[in-house]
């Protein structure tokens, strides 16, 4: 029906496109590669492309923060299938499990910036440091967060917290730092 | 009633929170009133502030030609989902 698509690409357009720029890094932070992130985006759209008819337009970002998370499980199953007994555990170690998570270009632009505060955030444990990419780099607030990762805003924020007292001290370790 | 201030302990439990800007309009009202006046707090406060802006200032660019590459993928997704 050439009516419901072009109506649908009219929300898609609405709803969908803005986000794009947290869509992609959010999915940088959560593959930590930028491929797969690409890849994880484009899953990503066409799920949303699929549901949107369906969308009530309320919170677009949180809506396709939780498809994206679905998207990404979905990605793990297939490559990873024994990894899925606890999906937030999963969501958090496939990144560094992966042997190719960093690929060189990235390791370059690593070294050639590495500054204090990013020795402080590689530091962290994986779980903790997604958290402090999404709201403190990326800008989410803690329930865009939660459906990104897929776990409750309490744990949000107590893992945020955690981390943020953590990267401290690292930086009151660290005697060449600026604070 | 009038507002009772908030301990030093009360402060730093929401402090995070506060400083995210992730508690009502009440709330956030009694922490800065105590953060007016409490200078521990204040510093506390203004540390984590300031870790806050540098973790901001290295949150990562995206690729611009990723960017492009998706959008022209958004505008023709009706043509991927034929089904
Ligand atoms: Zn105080």
């Amino acid at each position: 029906m050439p009516d419901t698509t072009s109506l649908n690409d009219e929300r898609f357009a609405e709803y969908v496109v803005p986000e794009l720029d947290v869509m992609y890094r959010v999915a940088q932070s959560i593959t930590r590669n930028p491929t797969d992130a690409e890849d994880l985006v484009q899953d990503t759209l066409i799920r949303a492309y699929r549901a949107v008819d369906r969308f009530d337009g309320r919170y677009p970002r949180a809506w396709l923060l939780t498809i994206m998370r679905n998207a990404q499980i979905n990605r793990v199953r297939r490559k990873r299938p024994e990894l899925m007994h606890d999906p937030d555990e999963q969501m958090a170690r496939m990144a560094d499990d992966s042997p190719d998570a960093a690929d060189a270009e990235t390791l370059v632009l690593d070294q050639e910036f590495s500054a204090p505060i990013e020795n402080a955030l590689a530091a962290l444990p994986e779980k903790f440091r997604l958290v402090v990419e999404l709201v403190d780099l990326n800008q989410l607030s803690y329930q865009e967060a939660a459906d990104a990762l897929g776990i409750p805003v309490g744990t949000v924020m107590s893992r945020l917290h955690r981390a943020r007292r953590n990267i401290r001290q690292h930086l009151e370790a660290s005697p060449e730092e600026v604070i | 009633m009038a507002t009772k201030m908030m301990s030093c302990r009360e402060v730093g439990l929401r402090l995070q929170s506060y400083l995210d800007g992730e508690l009502d309009e009440r709330r956030m009202e009694q922490i800065r009133a105590h953060l007016d006046v409490c200078t521990d707090c204040g510093i506390e406060a203004s540390v984590f502030e300031q870790v806050k802006a540098d973790l901001a200032a290295h949150a990562p660019k995206s690729d611009p030609a990723a960017l492009d590459r998706l959008r022209k993928f958004s505008e023709e997704i009706s043509t991927y989902n034929v089904d």
